[in-house]
């Protein structure tokens, strides 16, 4: 069926977007951590 | 009534970008699930059994998709390495090495159900056609691309190297790492897909 061939790539996509975005918000913080904004955010979690 | 404009350079910035992407998450992860149900629900489920392949057929819900987000991810992945390159923009090198893990899971799917396809219905698991090498190669590539950035400490050294790599591999290796190869899988299994709802003629 052409329909599920059409949602599954449609979810892949979904899928890489949201693991990208995870991955990238981690790599942010990973290269970022003596910034400002990223201590601040530490003691906002803290 | 005065235009509001939003300043989409702002998001080039990891500061501005981090709050952006946590609010994106999960509405892409909620359709993510839903796609991933319903798709998996038709294809599984309600799609009717071929009557040359059986069952085996629907490896191509999973394989398609996988090979097809393989390809376009290292593309992807090359544009956003070649503009951090270009611009010294540190966001999207970050966005280029984010990236890469996705498509060499991508990749590694496309080789495994491949294989799992392959076995039945060549009888074999593997065979050196230029598709099936073409694809790992590409999985290669992934692999070189990670590891490349993973051995240098010095992150933006990491970036720039990653980029030359990603850059000059997708100028060396076409057609692994492009559309057309990937497009052409596509549209026949888009066409396989599409006589699967035509009634059989006598």
């Amino acid at each position: 069926m052409l329909a599920a061939l059409l949602i599954m790539i449609a979810a892949c996509w979904m899928y890489s977007i949201t693991v990208t975005l995870m991955r990238v918000r981690c790599i942010i913080l990973e290269r970022e951590r003596h910034a400002p904004w990223v201590a601040a955010l530490s003691g906002e979690a803290k | 009534m005065a235009r509001r404009s939003i300043n989409w350079f702002k998001y080039t910035s990891p500061a501005s970008f981090y709050p952006l992407a946590g609010k994106m998450i999960p509405w892409f992860g909620i359709a993510t699930g839903l796609l991933l149900a319903a798709g998996l629900y038709v294809g599984f489920i309600l799609a009717p059994t071929d009557f040359q392949q059986g069952d085996a057929y629907r490896i191509i819900y999973i394989h398609v998709p996988a090979a097809w987000m393989a390809m376009l991810l290292y593309l992807l992945m090359a544009v956003y390495a070649g503009l951090g390159l270009a611009f010294n923009a540190r966001l999207w090198s970050m966005m280029a090495s984010a990236i890469a893990s996705t498509g060499a899971l991508f990749a590694f799917l496309a080789l495994w159900t491949g294989a799992l396809w392959g076995k039945p219905m060549w009888g074999t698991w593997w065979v050196w056609d230029a598709r099936l090498t073409s694809t790992l190669i590409l999985f290669f590539l992934y692999l070189g691309f990670l590891s490349l950035q993973a051995m240098i400490e010095d992150a933006r050294r990491a970036d720039r190297a990653g980029a030359l790599l990603a850059l000059v591999a997708r100028s060396m290796f076409p057609s692994s790492t492009s559309q057309s190869s990937g497009g052409t899988l596509c549209i026949r299994a888009l066409r396989f897909a599409s006589a699967k709802l035509r009634p059989s003629r006598p």
